[in-house]
C-alpha cells in the first residue's frame, strides 16, 4: 500500500471501470469499486474528475443534466469548456499557479461560480474542489450543485427582507424589535422621532432606556417572568404605557406587542403610538364636560335659590294684595280695587314662572327614578287634573290605548299634562277644542302624539316655541309663562328622545315625542 | 266665647311661629285672629331663639310650652332642619307637633323634613285667602280632631 496525501479518495474511474475488475493493487477491492460507481450514479451533485491539466476524467450523470452534455462529449477534454467567461479563460492560469504556488482559489474551500450549459446558457452553481493523488499523479474533484433556484430564493428573501425594511422605514408608528434579555434589535425612524434617540445610540442596547420610572426598574423582570410563566402582563395585549423621550420628558403612548421566534429564541415586537396629542384632546374634552356640568349644575342652583328668595317676595306681594283688598277694599274705589287686581295678577304670573324656572332647573339636576307603568292610568289622572278646564272649555279629549312603558312617571303626566293643556287653551276663540292623543309602539321607542284643532303655529316659530320664555301671544291673549314646551322638551330628551310639532296655522297642531323603549323586565 | 274654645283643649291653644320674615309674621298672625279657635301665637324670630324659648332659658323662664309648633326652614343662624332635629331628638320636646310652613316645594326639603320626624310639611301658599284655609285647616285638625297628650304629661316631672 503505497502512502496516499490526505483527500485522495479514488482512482480514475473511467479507466479503473476496466481495470478495477479483479486489480486490487492499489487496496482497493472490486466490491468497493462497484460501490464508488453506484456512488457517482446515483449522485444528486454533479462530481466531476479533472487531472492537473484540466482534462476531464470523470463525468457523472447528474453532471450531463446539469451541463446538456453527454460524458462521451467531454471526457477527455478541457473542463474550461463548462465555464463562461471570465474563468474558461483563465482556468489553465488558475491551474498552473497552483501547481506552482500552492495558493488556493478554491481548492478544499468552496465557492459559488457560473456553469455554462451546452446550449451556451449560463448558470449559477456551488463549486467545491478536492484535491487528490493517484499513483502520484494530482487531481482534483469537483462536486457541483445548481444554485438557481436556490439563489432565487434567496432573492425573493432577500427583497421580502427589503419591503420590510421600506415598511418598517417609512412606518408612522415606531417599530422596535427586541430579543428575550430586552436587547434592542430595530429602532427605526419613526422611533426615532418619538424617542429622539438616533437608531445607533438604542441599538444593543436595553430597551428599558426608552422607559420612566418604575418601568424602566421592573422591565427586566417582566420579561423574566414572561418567560417562565408565559403570564402576559403586556404581550398580545397592548396598552396604554409612557415612554421616556432622550431629553428626559415623559410622554404617553400606545404600546402593542407580539411575539416572534427567530432561531428559536424569542424576539418582542413593538408597535409604539406617540399618544400625546390625543391624550391632550382627551383632558381638554374632559375639562370641557367637567365645567358644562357645572355650570350646568350651578345654574340649576342659582335658578333654585333665585326662584326660591324672588318667591319669597312675590308672595309678600301677592298675600299683602289679599289682606290689603280684604280689610281695606270697601274703603278704595273701583280703580283702587282694579289697581290691586292687576298687582296681585302680576305676582300669580310671577309665582308661576318661578314654579316654572324651579322645575326646568330641576330636570337636569335631579335624575328621578325610571319605572314601569301604565301610561293609560297616567293620562286618565292627567285628564281628572285637567277636568275643570276641560269642562269650562267644552272640550273633547279623545285618546287610543296607550302602552304599559317604562319612564320617570312623573315626568310622564307633567308632559302629557303640558302637553295636552295647551291644546285646550290654544284654541280661537269660541271653539271647542278637541284633542287626540295617540300612541304606537315601534321596536325600538313608543310614539306619542296630541293633536288639537287650534289656532296653529306658524312654521316660522316652529323652532321658538322649544325655548324658554319664548311666547307668541300676550297674557292677555293666553295666560302663561312661555316655560311649558321648554320644559316638555326637557323632560323628552331625557327620556332619550325628541319633541317636534307639526302644525298648519288655523287648523292645528300635532305634537309627537318618541321615548326610547327599555326592554321588559328591566 | 265658649264655641270658639278649643274642644280638646279647653283653653286656647298656645302656638309657637318660628318665623323670621316679618310679612309673613304679620300675615300668619292675621290668619290666626280670623280662626275660630282662640289661640295664642309666640314668636321666634330665629332658631337659636325658638330653642331657647322651648328650653325656657333666659329670659324665656315663663315661657309656656306651645301645644303645636309652626317651624320656617329657612332661618337665620340655626335653620329650621337643626331646630327641627333638636326638638325631636329632645325627649320633652318631641311630643310636640312640629308643623313645617316654608317657601320652599322642594322634594328634597320635604323628604329631609319627615326624616327628622315633622309632623307634617305645608308649603306657604301664594296668597292670603288659601293661607287663611291652611290655618283654618291647622287649626281644624290638630284643635279638633286629633287628640295631644295633655299639657300636665308634657310638663317634665317635679
Amino acid at each position: 500500500m503505497n502512502e496516499r496525501p490526505p483527500g485522495a479518495v479514488f482512482t480514475d474511474p473511467e479507466r479503473s471501470a476496466t481495470e478495477l475488475k479483479g486489480d486490487a493493487r492499489d487496496g482497493m477491492s472490486h466490491e468497493s469499486a462497484e460501490q464508488l460507481r453506484a456512488v457517482l450514479n446515483t449522485a444528486v451533485d454533479g462530481i466531476i474528475l479533472i487531472d492537473a491539466l484540466g482534462n476531464i476524467r470523470i463525468f457523472n450523470p447528474a453532471c450531463e443534466t446539469l451541463f446538456g452534455y453527454r460524458q462521451s462529449e467531454v471526457v477527455g477534454r478541457n473542463v474550461k469548456m463548462l465555464m463562461p467567461a471570465p474563468f474558461h479563460g483563465e482556468h489553465d492560469r488558475y491551474l498552473e499557479d497552483y501547481r506552482r504556488s500552492g495558493e488556493r482559489k478554491i481548492i478544499g474551500i468552496g465557492r459559488d461560480v457560473e456553469g455554462r450549459r451546452k446550449d451556451g446558457v449560463t448558470f449559477p452553481m456551488a463549486l467545491s474542489v478536492g484535491e487528490a493523488y493517484h499513483n502520484g499523479e494530482q487531481l482534483f474533484v469537483g462536486i457541483i450543485r445548481d444554485i438557481t433556484e436556490q439563489n432565487q430564493f434567496k432573492e425573493a428573501l432577500k427583497e421580502g427582507a427589503e419591503q420590510l425594511k421600506a415598511v418598517v422605514d417609512t412606518a408612522v408608528d415606531g417599530v422596535i424589535l427586541i430579543d428575550s434579555r430586552g436587547i434592542v434589535r430595530m429602532f427605526n425612524p419613526a422611533c426615532e422621532q418619538v424617542f429622539g434617540y438616533w437608531q445607533d445610540e438604542v441599538l444593543g442596547h436595553n430597551v428599558k432606556m426608552l422607559m420612566p420610572e418604575p418601568f424602566h426598574n421592573e422591565h427586566d423582570d417582566y420579561l423574566e417572568n414572561y418567560q417562565r410563566s408565559g403570564e402576559r402582563k403586556i404581550i398580545g395585549i397592548g396598552r396604554e404605557v409612557q415612554g421616556r423621550h432622550k431629553d428626559g420628558t415623559v410622554f404617553p403612548i400606545e404600546l402593542s406587542v407580539g411575539e416572534a421566534r427567530h432561531k428559536n429564541e424569542p424576539l418582542f415586537v413593538g408597535i409604539i403610538r406617540d399618544i400625546t396629542k390625543r391624550r391632550q384632546a382627551e383632558e381638554q374634552r374632559e375639562l370641557l364636560m367637567k365645567r358644562l356640568t357645572e355650570s350646568d349644575i350651578e345654574r340649576g342652583h342659582f335658578a333654585h335659590v333665585a326662584a326660591h328668595d324672588l318667591g319669597q317676595s312675590v308672595r309678600m306681594v301677592s298675600s299683602f294684595c289679599g289682606l290689603l283688598s280684604t280689610h281695606y277694599g270697601d274703603r278704595l274705589d273701583e280703580r283702587g280695587r282694579e289697581y290691586i287686581a292687576l298687582m296681585a295678577g302680576a305676582a300669580r304670573t310671577m309665582n308661576a314662572l318661578l314654579d316654572d324656572l324651579v322645575e326646568h332647573g330641576r330636570l337636569d339636576l335631579e335624575k328621578e327614578n325610571e319605572a314601569w307603568f301604565d301610561a293609560e292610568k297616567s293620562l286618565k289622572d292627567v285628564l281628572a287634573n285637567l277636568s275643570e278646564t276641560i269642562e269650562a272649555t267644552h272640550a273633547i279629549v279623545t285618546h287610543e290605548e296607550l302602552p304599559m312603558m317604562c319612564a320617570t312617571p312623573i315626568r310622564f303626566a307633567r308632559l302629557l299634562q303640558n302637553l295636552i293643556g295647551n291644546a285646550i287653551k290654544y284654541v280661537a276663540p269660541g271653539v271647542a277644542p278637541r284633542v287626540h292623543v295617540s300612541a304606537k309602539t315601534t321596536a325600538d321607542e313608543w310614539i306619542f302624539s296630541v293633536a288639537d284643532n287650534g289656532i296653529g303655529i306658524d312654521p316660522q316659530y316652529h323652532a321658538r316655541i322649544f325655548e324658554p320664555f319664548k311666547r307668541l301671544h300676550t297674557a292677555s291673549q293666553y295666560a302663561g309663562t312661555g316655560m311649558g314646551l321648554a320644559i316638555c322638551k326637557k323632560i323628552v330628551q331625557g327620556f332619550g328622545g325628541q319633541l317636534s310639532v307639526e302644525s298648519t296655522p288655523k287648523q292645528g297642531s300635532t305634537f309627537t315625542f318618541g321615548i326610547k323603549r327599555a326592554q321588559e323586565g328591566t | 266665647m265658649t264655641d270658639s274654645m278649643p274642644a280638646v283643649l279647653g283653653r286656647p291653644a298656645e302656638l309657637m311661629l318660628v318665623e323670621d320674615n316679618y310679612g309673613d309674621i304679620l300675615l300668619t298672625q292675621e290668619a290666626f285672629k280670623a280662626c275660630k279657635i282662640s289661640n295664642r301665637l309666640h314668636v321666634a324670630r330665629d332658631g337659636e331663639e325658638a330653642l331657647k324659648m322651648l328650653r325656657k332659658e333666659a329670659p324665656y323662664g315663663d315661657q309656656v310650652t306651645p301645644d303645636l309648633i309652626l317651624l320656617d326652614l329657612n332661618l337665620p343662624r340655626k335653620d329650621g332642619r337643626e331646630v327641627l332635629a333638636e326638638i325631636k331628638g329632645t325627649r320633652e320636646l318631641a311630643k310636640i307637633p312640629v308643623v313645617i310652613l316654608t317657601g320652599s316645594r322642594a322634594e328634597l326639603d320635604i323628604v329631609r323634613s319627615y326624616e327628622l320626624n315633622a309632623n307634617c310639611y305645608i308649603a306657604k301658599p301664594i296668597d292670603f285667602k288659601q293661607l287663611q284655609d291652611v290655618v283654618n285647616s291647622i287649626q281644624d285638625f290638630w284643635f279638633s280632631v286629633v287628640l295631644l297628650p295633655s299639657q300636665r304629661s308634657r310638663e317634665p316631672a317635679a
